[in-house]
Parts: C-alpha cells; sequence; structure tokens
C-alpha cells in the first residue's frame, strides 16, 4: 500500500487519452490530409476509381467522393469531420463531394506551414471565414441565371450541367444519352419534387444504351399468381386499383376463435370462409375477367405508382369508389432483358419517371445508379437556383484570382493567409490535370495568364481535358450549377476552420462494453492465479 | 513505512522490505490494460546476513501469481551454495555469503497485469532448529540491498511505438532504485497505528499543507488550463471523445468539462461551480471555471508565503464581498430598464455571450435567436421558459440558410398521401390511431356463421365511424402519439385528413402548446374545444432530410424553432449550444436586465479597485484580497492569449486607461487595441458575471478549507487489483 501514500494527481479517469497544443493539431491536420490523398486521385473527367472491398466482401467500385469516404470507415476523430462534409455536401446538393474534401484538404495543408510558424489558429480562422465570403459573393456576382428562359432552352442548359456532371463518371462515355434522360425526368416530377419520385432500376445485362426512361413507372414483375398466365399483358387507358392487402385466402384475425356447439353448424362456417374469399375477389376481377394483377409490390413502387396514377392506396376491398382508382395511358408488361417488366406510362399527374438502366457487371450498373444519383441531384439544384457557373476549375481560378487581388489591398497578416486560401483554391484545376497527365504548371500558368487579363475575358477560362490546353469552359459548355461551389466552399471552409480550432483532445476510456470485456479478463486471471497457487504445496500468503 | 521506494519512469513502482512483513516485494504497475510481460532486474548491491546463520543455506521464494519461468539470476555469483535452479517457481538457495556484489535477478517473460505484486522471500533452509537455536536477538534476517537494473517489457510482445519507448526504457541505466530487503524470518505482525488502526484497510489518507491543500490546488489548476484557452471569442476548441465514443468538438466548458469525467474530488468541486453556473444561468461556465483556477493558483503562492489557509479564506472572501460592490457601481446607467421586445435591446446583451462561442457569426446568429425568443416570450416575461425554443438540426448548406419558424420542425414525414395542409383544424391523440385493443389478451368467440362473415366488416366499419366522427368535427389534421393503423390510414385518407405521427410524449406535448390543442387518450370524436389551429402544415426537404414544418402565426403559440443549416455534426451541436446560450442569456436578461462593459473592462475595474481597497486592510488578509485583484488580470491576459496578441501590452495599456477615469475601455480583438466598448457594443450581463465570481470564490474557499482527505477503498468491482485483501483467506 506504500504508493497510496504518495498519490499521484489524477484529475481524469484512468486510461483516458489527453493530447493538446500544436503537435496534436499539426497531427490532426495530417490526418485529414492523408484523408484527402486518397479521394484526390478521383476527380474530374479523368479521375480514376477506386475499388473498395469492405470486410464482409461486399466490393464497390466508384469514384462518388461521398461514396468513398463513407466505406473508408474513418476512425480518426478530425478526419471524421471531413467524412461529414462529404455527406453534408452529398445531402444538400449532391455532387461535388470529391471537391470539398479537397478544398478542405488543401486549405489545411496551406495552414499547416502557418501553424508550425507559430501563427495562432484564430488569426488563420479569421482570414478563412472572410476569405470564403468573398469567394462566395464572387461566385454569386460570376453565376450566369438560367431562369425565365423557356422549357426547350432550359432543358439543354439543364443537359450541358448533367453532361459536366457525368463526365467525371464512369458512364462519362455516354454521358450526352444520360443527360437528356436525367433532364427529362426530373422535369417530369414537376416542382414538387422529391427524389424517390424518380426509381432506378437496375438490369444487368446489354448495353449502356439500351437503358431507358419511363414517363411514369416501371417495375419488375412480382409475385404471379395462378392463372397470371391468361393475363393480357397491355391495356389502353386502364383503371388501376391499389391495394395494399393480401388477396389470398387468409384467416381473418388470429384472436378470433370459433367455438361450435352443433357439429352440424361446422359447415356453414367453412361456407362462411368461402363467402369471404369470393367476397373479395367479385371486387377484384382476375384474369378470368381480363385484369391483370400484380401481387407484394414494394412499398416504394406502390408509392410511385399511386402518385403517378392518381390512385390512394387502398386497405380494404370493400367500397372501392371511382375517386379512388387511378389511371394512365398505357400498361404493359414488356421484356427487358431476362426480366420482364410491368410498365405504366402516359400517367395523368406525372410526377413519377423511372430509369431503366441496363449495363454489364453488378458494380459497373452500381456505379451507374450512383453517378445518375449525382445527376439528378445536381439538375433538380440547378432547377430551383436557376444559376450556373463555368465548370473546368474556371471558377476556382477566377476566385484565386479575385482573392488574390483582394489579399494585396490588406495590410498584416491576413494578406498571407487569404493569399493561400487563393492558392489553395487552385487545386481543383491542378488536380485536373494531374488526373489527366498533363503537366499542371503548365496549364496552371496558362490559366493564371489568362484570368489575369485585366479585361475579365479570361474568366471562364479552364482546362480543356480533351487537348489538356486551356479552353473557355463556358463556351465548351462545361457548367456547374453555382449552390454546388457555394456550398463546397461554405463546407470546406467550416470544417478547416473547425480543425483549426481544435487545441486539445481528450479521449475517455470507454465504457460499458469495453470496460466489461477488461473485466472479464480481470476476472479470468485472478481466477488462474488463485488456482495456481493452490497447486504450489503450500498456501501463499499475498500479503 | 518502506525504507525506500521509488517510482519507475515507466509508471512501475518498486518497494521492497516493509519491517514488520516477512517478505520484500516488488510493485510492478506497467500502466497498461493488459497483462503483459515484464522484465524486472535488479541488481544487489549488498547481502547482510546476521552473524551465527553465514553457514546456512537460505531458499528463495517468489510468490508472484504468475509463473516465473526463468530466474536466471544470481548467476554471477561463483559460491556454489547459491543456486538459482532454473525454471522454478518454488524458491531457490541463497548463499550465506557476506557479500554478494552482482546479485541479479531477472524476471522474464511472466505475465502481468498492472499492479501485480512480486513477493520475494527467503527462508533458512532449516529454519525451525536455527530460530530456536538463535534466540530472540538472532532472528535469521537477511538484508539485501539492491538497485533496480532495469525494467521493461518484454517487447515482442508490444505495438511500434510502445517498443521504441521500452527500448529507450531498457536503456535508462541509472534508473536506479534503492531498495532494502530486510527479512525477519520469525513471524510476528505488527497491527498498524495511528488513523491506520482506526479505518478499514484499503481507505486513501491525505493530510497536511503539502498533501492535501497543495494537491488539490495542483488539480484544479489543471482543471482550469484545460478550459482556459477556450474562454472568450477567440477560445480554442477542444475535441473529446466521451467514453461512449460521441465526438463533441467544442469551446463550451459546461459541455467539456462534464465530458472531461474528472476524477478528483477537488477538482469535481470547480466542475460543480461551473455546473451550477450553467443551470443558474447557462452561460458563463468557463468564467467560473477558469477564474476560480486562477485563484487558486494564487492561493498557492500565498500559502508558499507562509499564509495560512484561513486567512486567505477570510481575504478572498472579503474581497468577493467588495467586487460584488464594485460590480454593482459598475452597472450602465440606464439599463435597468429594458424592453424584452425589442429585438435590438435584446441583440446588444446577447452579443457577447454568443460571440464567445462562435466568434464571427454573432451577427447571423444573434437575430435568429432574439426573433425566436421575442415570439414565444409570455406576457410576464419572468415566466419565460427556455425550452420553447427550439432548434432542429439539418445538415448541409451554411449558417446563413438558417431560419427561424413561428412554430415546430418535427424531423419526419407525413404518414399518408398528404402532405401539406394549410388553416386547419388539429386533432391530437395521445393513445394511437387504430382499432382499440384491450390490454388483457382476449380472444373472439365466433358463434355461427354469420358473425365469421361479419366479423371484418363490422370492423371496417368501426374504424370508418371513429374516422369519420373525426372528420366530423372539423379536423383537418391528425397527429398520432403512437402507431397508425393501416385500416385507420385508410380511411383518413379517405376522409383527406393529413396524419403525422409524433412519437416522443414531450415533442406531443410542444406540438399541443404549439397549436393549443388538448390531447385525446382515444380515438373518438374530439370536442371542438379541444381542436388545436394551425396557419400551415406541410412536408418540406431541407438537405436531403425530409421534415414537417408546423407553423402557427397565431397567438397562443407558445413554441418557435430555430433551424440550424451546418455542414457537419459537430459544427450542428456547437451552434446549438451556442443557441442555448443565447436563449439562457435572454432568460436571465427576464429576470435582471443591467447590464455591465464586457471585454474584460470589467475584470481590468476590479482588479484595480481591489488593490486600492487591499491597501486599506490591516489585517494578513490584505495579501490576499490583492491576489483575488489580481486573478482579475486573468481574463484579459486569456482573451489577449487566445487572440494571439500580446497578453502584457494590452493589460498595461488597459491599467492606464482605467486609471485615468475611462472604466469602460476593453479589449477589441479584432484590430488588437484597447477600445471603448460602448462603441463594440460588447456588454455583459451584471447577473451573469455575479453569479459566475460568486460561484468561483465560494468553490475556491471550499477547496482551500479542505485539510484532510480521506477516501474509503472503492466498493468492490474487479477493476482495482491492487488490494488483494482478504484474499489471503485459503
Amino acid at each position: 500500500m506504500s504508493s497510496m501514500l504518495q498519490p499521484q494527481i489524477i484529475l481524469l479517469k484512468e486510461g483516458t487519452d489527453t493530447s493538446q497544443g500544436k503537435p496534436q493539431l499539426v497531427s490532426n491536420i495530417n490526418a485529414c490530409m492523408a484523408v484527402a490523398d486518397v479521394v484526390r486521385t478521383t476527380l474530374g473527367p479523368r479521375g480514376m476509381d477506386k475499388l473498395i472491398h469492405d470486410e464482409k466482401g461486399n466490393t464497390t467500385i466508384s469514384n462518388d467522393g461521398a461514396t468513398i469516404m463513407k466505406l473508408l470507415d474513418i476512425v480518426h476523430p478530425a478526419a471524421k469531420i471531413l467524412v461529414d462534409i462529404a455527406k453534408s455536401q452529398d445531402s444538400e446538393v449532391g455532387d461535388g463531394t470529391t471537391t470539398v474534401v479537397l478544398f478542405a484538404g488543401e486549405f489545411l495543408k496551406e495552414a499547416k506551414p502557418f501553424i508550425e510558424d507559430g501563427v495562432h489558429p484564430q488569426n488563420l480562422i479569421r482570414s478563412y471565414r472572410t476569405a470564403s465570403q468573398l469567394a462566395i459573393e464572387k461566385i454569386k456576382e460570376l453565376a450566369v441565371s438560367i431562369a425565365g428562359k423557356s422549357l426547350e432552352e432550359k432543358k439543354s442548359l439543364l443537359g450541358k450541367c448533367a453532361a459536366t456532371t457525368l463526365s467525371s463518371k464512369l458512364i462519362g462515355g455516354e454521358k450526352e444519352f444520360f443527360a437528356s434522360m436525367v433532364v427529362d425526368a426530373v422535369i417530369a416530377i414537376g416542382t414538387d419534387d422529391r427524389l424517390n419520385m424518380i426509381g432506378i432500376k437496375k438490369v444487368p445485362g446489354g448495353n449502356m444504351r439500351d437503358s431507358f426512361l419511363v414517363n411514369g413507372v416501371a417495375f419488375k414483375k412480382t409475385f404471379s399468381y395462378a392463372g397470371f398466365e391468361q393475363q393480357p399483358k397491355k391495356f389502353v387507358n386502364p383503371k388501376i386499383l391499389l391495394l395494399n392487402i393480401e388477396l389470398e385466402l387468409k384467416s381473418e384475425k388470429e384472436n378470433a376463435e370459433i367455438r361450435l356447439s352443433d357439429p352440424l353448424q361446422y359447415q356453414s362456417i367453412v361456407d362462411a370462409e368461402w363467402n369471404i374469399i369470393y367476397d373479395k375477389l367479385d371486387k377484384c376481377y382476375f384474369a378470368d375477367r381480363d385484369i391483370f394483377c400484380a401481387g407484394r409490390v414494394t412499398e416504394e413502387d406502390l408509392q410511385r405508382v399511386a402518385a403517378a396514377t392518381g390512385g390512394t392506396v387502398q386497405t380494404s376491398v370493400n367500397n372501392v369508389i371511382d375517386e379512388v382508382l387511378g389511371y394512365c395511358e398505357v400498361f404493359e408488361e414488356r421484356q427487358v432483358g431476362n426480366e420482364r417488366f410491368n410498365i405504366f406510362s402516359g400517367c395523368p399527374s406525372g410526377q413519377t419517371a423511372t430509369i431503366v438502366l441496363r449495363g454489364g457487371a453488378d458494380q459497373f450498373i452500381e456505379e451507374a445508379e450512383r453517378s445518375l444519383h449525382d445527376a439528378i441531384m445536381i439538375v433538380r439544384r440547378a432547377l430551383k437556383n436557376s444559376t450556373v457557373v463555368a465548370g473546368g476549375g474556371a471558377i476556382d481560378m477566377e476566385i484565386s484570382r479575385y482573392l488574390r487581388q483582394h489579399a494585396r489591398t490588406i495590410a498584416g497578416k491576413s494578406q498571407l493567409f487569404i493569399n493561400s486560401y487563393a492558392k489553395a483554391l487552385e487545386v481543383i484545376p491542378r488536380q485536373l490535370c494531374d488526373n489527366a497527365g498533363f503537366d499542371a504548371t503548365d496549364v496552371l500558368n496558362k490559366l493564371r495568364q489568362k484570368h489575369a487579363l485585366p479585361s475579365g475575358e479570361g474568366a471562364p477560362y479552364g482546362v480543356d481535358i480533351n487537348t489538356g490546353g486551356i479552353a473557355d469552359s463556358f463556351a465548351n459548355f462545361v457548367w456547374e450549377p453555382a449552390v454546388v461551389k457555394i456550398n463546397a466552399i461554405n463546407a470546406a471552409t467550416e470544417a478547416a476552420c473547425l480543425v483549426l480550432s481544435v487545441d486539445e483532445t481528450v479521449k475517455n476510456p470507454k465504457s460499458e462494453s469495453a470496460q466489461g470485456e477488461a473485466a472479464a479478463s480481470a476476472m479470468g486471471g485472478r481466477g488462474r492465479g488463485g488456482a495456481g497457487f493452490r497447486g504450489r504445496g503450500r498456501g501463499m500468503r499475498r500479503r | 513505512m518502506p525504507d525506500a521506494k521509488t517510482t519507475l519512469k515507466n509508471g512501475a513502482s518498486l518497494a521492497l522490505g516493509i519491517p514488520g512483513t516477512k517478505q520484500g516485494e516488488v510493485k510492478i504497475n506497467s500502466g497498461l490494460e493488459k497483462p503483459v510481460n515484464f522484465v524486472v532486474n535488479f541488481r544487489v548491491k549488498t547481502c547482510q546476513i546476521n552473524p551465527g546463520l553465514e553457514n546456512s543455506r537460505w531458499r528463495l521464494h517468489t510468490s508472484a501469481p504468475v509463473q516465473l519461468l526463468d530466474l536466471c539470476g544470481w548467476c554471477a555469483l561463483a559460491d556454489p551454495r547459491f543456486v538459482w535452479p532454473r525454471s522454478t517457481n518454488l524458491g531457490s538457495v541463497l548463499p550465506a555469503s557476506a557479500k554478494i556484489q552482482d546479485l541479479h535477478v531477472a524476471q522474464r517473460s511472466a505475465q502481468f497485469s498492472r499492479r501485480d505484486l512480486l513477493n520475494f522471500r527467503a527462508v533458512p533452509e532449516r529454519s525451525a532448529p536455527l530460530a530456536r537455536r538463535a534466540g530472540d536477538d538472532t532472528y535469521p534476517t537477511l538484508e539485501i540491498q539492491a538497485m533496480v537494473d532495469s525494467g521493461g517489457l518484454l517487447y515482442e510482445e508490444m505495438g511500434g511505438v510502445a517498443q521504441l519507448f521500452w527500448f529507450f526504457l531498457l536503456r535508462w541505466r541509472n534508473l536506479v532504485t534503492l531498495f532494502q530487503t530486510r527479512l525477519k524470518m520469525v513471524g510476528f505482525s505488527m497491527q498498524p497505528y495511528g488513523i491506520q488502526g482506526m479505518l478499514k484497510e484499503g481507505h486513501r489518507h491525505l493530510s497536511g499543507l503539502d498533501e492535501a491543500v497543495i494537491k488539490n490546488i495542483d488539480a484544479c489548476k489543471q482543471l482550469s488550463t484545460i478550459t482556459r484557452t477556450s474562454l472568450g471569442p477567440n477560445g480554442m476548441n477542444k475535441m473529446v471523445i466521451n467514453h461512449l465514443d460521441k465526438l463533441f468538438i467544442t469551446n463550451d466548458a459546461a459541455t467539456i468539462v462534464n465530458e472531461l469525467e474528472v476524477q478528483h474530488p477537488a477538482a469535481k468541486i470547480l466542475v460543480l461551480a461551473g455546473k451550477a453556473q450553467q443551470e443558474e444561468i447557462g452561460d458563463g461556465a468557463n468564467l467560473t471555471i477558469s477564474f476560480a483556477g486562477e485563484l487558486l493558483q494564487n492561493a498557492e503562492e500565498l500559502i508558499r508565503m507562509g499564509l495560512h489557509p484561513s486567512e486567505i479564506i477570510s481575504g478572498y472572501t472579503k474581497a468577493i464581498n467588495k467586487s460584488v460592490e464594485i460590480l454593482e457601481d459598475l452597472v450602465e446607467k440606464g439599463s435597468e430598464n429594458m424592453n424584452v421586445r425589442n429585438k435590438d435591446e435584446v441583440i446588444l446583451r446577447m452579443r457577447a455571450a454568443v460571440a464567445s462561442k462562435q466568434f464571427g457569426q454573432e451577427d447571423i446568429l444573434c437575430p435568429l435567436i432574439a426573433e425566436a425568443c421575442i415570439q414565444v416570450c409570455p406576457k410576464n416575461p419572468a415566466n419565460f421558459n427556455v425550452d420553447n425554443v427550439r432548434v432542429a438540426k439539418l445538415l448541409g448548406g451554411g449558417l446563413h440558410d438558417s431560419t427561424v419558424v413561428r412554430g415546430m420542425v418535427l424531423k419526419n414525414d407525413a404518414v399518408g398521401t398528404i402532405k401539406r395542409m394549410e388553416k386547419a383544424k388539429v386533432a391530437v391523440f395521445v393513445g394511437g390511431v387504430d382499432t382499440s385493443a384491450t390490454e388483457t389478451k382476449g380472444t373472439v368467440l365466433i358463434h355461427n356463421a354469420e358473425q365469421l362473415e361479419n366479423y371484418a366488416k363490422t370492423e371496417e366499419a368501426k374504424v370508418e365511424e371513429l374516422i369519420k366522427a373525426v372528420a366530423e368535427s372539423g379536423a383537418k389534421v391528425i397527429v398520432s402519439g403512437a402507431a397508425v393503423g393501416e385500416m385507420a390510414l385508410h380511411f383518413c385518407e379517405r376522409y383527406k385528413l393529413m396524419v403525422l405521427k409524433v412519437s416522443s410524449k414531450f415533442e406531443l406535448r410542444r406540438f399541443c402548446r404549439t397549436t393549443g390543442a388538448v390531447a385525446l387518450l382515444k380515438l373518438s370524436q374530439p370536442n371542438p374545444d379541444d381542436l388545436g389551429y394551425i396557419d400551415s402544415i406541410s412536408v418540406e426537404e431541407i438537405g436531403g432530410i425530409r421534415v414537417t414544418v408546423v407553423k402557427n402565426e397565431q397567438g397562443g403559440n407558445s413554441v418557435s424553432t430555430i433551424v440550424l443549416r451546418g455542414s457537419t455534426d459537430s459544427i450542428l451541436d456547437d451552434l446549438e449550444r451556442a443557441v442555448d446560450d443565447g436563449v439562457n442569456t435572454y432568460k436571465a436578461m427576464c429576470r435582471d436586465s443591467r447590464i455591465i462593459p464586457g471585454a474584460a473592462a470589467t475584470e481590468i475595474e476590479l482588479a484595480r479597485r481591489l488593490k486600492e481597497f487591499s491597501f486599506r486592510e490591516t489585517g494578513l488578509d490584505q495579501y490576499a484580497i490583492a491576489k483575488f485583484g489580481e486573478s482579475f488580470e486573468m481574463v484579459p491576459k486569456t482573451l489577449a492569449e487566445n487572440a494571439g496578441l500580446n497578453a502584457m501590452e494590452i493589460i498595461s495599456s488597459l491599467y492606464a486607461e482605467n486609471a485615468s477615469g475611462n472604466t469602460k475601455v476593453g479589449i477589441d480583438l479584432e484590430e488588437g487595441v484597447c477600445k471603448d466598448v460602448s462603441t463594440m457594443k460588447v456588454w455583459d450581463l451584471y447577473i451573469t458575471k455575479y453569479f459566475a465570481l460568486k460561484y468561483a470564490a465560494d468553490a475556491v474557499c471550499t477547496v482551500l478549507r479542505v485539510d484532510q482527505i480521506i477516501m474509503a477503498k472503492p466498493a468492490g468491482g474487479p477493476t482495482r487489483r491492487d488490494q488483494p485483501a482478504g484474499m489471503d483467506e485459503d
């Protein structure tokens, strides 16, 4: 017990980890940079994909930043922030997830030498915040509005945005084809846009070009009932009844019990049960009455059909009135690949669209689905906010130039910090070049020269991914919605500031499960020890 | 008391040879959670055996609860009588030689968990006859003076970093520990004396200035150094990962100390003071803890000067009373009357509190908070309930997109297909909207075919009847506290009723407050008086999350919601804490609206006046009062340091300004100069400062009053293994 008499000061629970000061800040920055390095190479049309193999044995091939970040399973607390912003970008905008992580990584990278030189992080944070506000204002100023254009024009403009997004994905080769499909789908669901009203159905086989858009609902043929073969496969202007109950012979409520005193009644009960079934069937005529029936449709598809056809889902077959029925122009069952699909098209309320996606391997279709999701989100955002900016790193270069110019008007340390913020923004064109195998320095210098032209005509110039030079992105229709960049810069700056503002990490020991294990092993150890003693001839006193 | 004892650099402690006990022991504290292989090498410097026993053979036992695989020590000895048998744990024979220079005991490959005891004892080969012959004054004693040669983990078992660490440690040859083993071979046991004898075994007892007071102060200082750097608008954040693996990134002291799981009893007093402040005012917890830490640090200096704690306490008490007087004096004239419904006045008072949490964003946050608070402020502002201002955190976007909704934002979708409704009446049902089932398990008995046929139909009809009744009462929206049955939903759709499910009881209550509805227990036709009213209810998609926005602009609505947007969960959590602080400040200003200059202006003035006051005191406590005043410098110092400014320069120029009569000069952190706070509009609430100082002083006096700490042995639990008391009864 001697050590008890001279206690050390134990402020916190044993097992608590603390680290503080500059080294831990630098280590946080390093962790974030490492994460950014992982997704770095996926940026842009020439970006590479990542294959992620998780512990369950699932393989995912993707170059979608958010997907990769989610699957990386990051435990470092600071690096987790980057995962969060990627998710946030994904939910808010849907695309630009790689960009946001890259930005955050680059901001921190630029901050690192300053921190090492002893600059107080708060000074950096303040400058970064100012810079991000300036940058966002500049983007808003440069953005081109597409509001008030005619539908046709709008469609082609939105198509450009979708194409820009898609060009960086696996299905970039067919970007025009898919872009128009995506735009049609988004326009179809109208103003009250709900993402789950656009269904994406994946059918392996065939090729990408076999994919098609249904202006309505399509789903894989579901459970087949008896007599299904006789059912007609095509209707024009059918009425549609949606039910979410089983149309099968099923006992009534479980808690109902039948007790009979008179054996003669037995037959009447059996008859009654049959009557109930007949009753149900009477109301829903099947094969023999020329009605098509699809059973066990998933909830999601059912909702979509309801929205498309204007019907309401019924829980009872009694009292079916006309207004709960839906309508559509054509219903048919069609063969797609080796699957049969039920397709409702020409729906009156037209608030749904379904994209049937074809392609080779499973992973390929999965990735294509993610890409389409990104494109759909982009088009939705563009439609909502109606402003676009030039892509291909052009907007980043322009903001970078603007900030550098602005920095020169500031006296004091802030000038340096805003300058490095501006430098960090150049990471997008630089990475685009790196990924495409161009000489980044060369291209960047050309871009800088263009953007520095006093007339401002160089503003829309970005990396030309086809020639390895520079080109007017705006004229080449490399467009992206302004909101993508605004949100990316905002989120990345917030994340960078958050990482910079941390000066101490305290990690408490895990409770419950972790401690339970330790306790168990301690008990085990003691038990073994005790048994060992007894085996030794005479009991050892353990004081 | 042990003859010699030291602590290894790695945390392993050694204690050998406690008189009155029969064996020496090596206590190993590896500091690691798992059992590890541990090597202890020690070198015996001298070995003395009482005269008369030189020729006896000794058997060395080790009672480690482990296998001693290789007791390869003693090997340097040429003496053939001294044999350490290899791979035995039963003991070995010691030589009776008087001088053993290179006794070398290695304990290798033994599994130790933290704090295992490794006991050695030496027993003469033929102890009984020897003892009898030797008589009382010549107990067979073996005195070994040994030093720890090296100690370390076997490093195959460890990870890379640990290996490196131990590598250096094993090189730490100079880590000398002298320890003495005296082995008295005749068993006699000594009763513990003093307080040891009075209390149950296993307690901890600390007393005296050095052991109790200074140690307590040290612990509190450690705590306040953690919180200090978070003080003020430029305060740094802390990343705290709590025991459930949840990550907090915050500079809110109340949250930090809450999640830190402080163990030290004295430091806990400070934590409690911080919590009291948080509960009383909801802001200023950091000031409480940091200021208390500073007071204690200065108290330590006073103790070293020779003051008795009781003198310090009396001085501090006088000083806090005086400070409160001065504080009253510093209150801005005309601030005691305010209109709590005037947004500008509210923002003026809230700004500093919010800015200290979210610097640079207070201009966005304050109007939002002020608006939300004013909306729900009851007729008598003193009854303001902070629970009525809700926060909905939605990932995505930025702070600029945050809004205030007069009503509620529920984070779930409507149940049915009807997603929006305007100017509608609302019926609230707690028990769920479904066919009611009995509590006891019952069975429906069916007697004949007719009943069976009608069973389903009547059930349907019943549900329809109920829903129809609700619809006829004029309600357009049904809110359910539990599940909504499919059948019921079907009829709700049929009667064009919007259905919403709110599963949280508290949310449901707030919903009732928002709409003025009375929650009904059972699904039945509601009384017209029980119906609530909403201006609009709609399902919207914000940042990929579907939320139901319930708005009620009419009077009678007592709930408003601030919708916060931010890019990460941690940012949102921190924003929420800032909002909480703001709302609490609003509550505080409803009670007492007086304001005092912020930005350290008040603290400098307090420091200056207290120093003057101390000169007029006659007793020794004038030192304590002066130190109390000096402690206030901590605030401007920390503010300046956190902002990366030169603290000394700032403090001296603040003093200069104050001495020349301008008591409202504080630090302008943006420009790093001293400025009049009325131009910067940095005002603190009087009541916040008052309670913060009061709680800090109280906590400090409590800590200083302690001169003894007695800790009982923690009850049970398998985690503490260093007290195997009661285990030896085998």
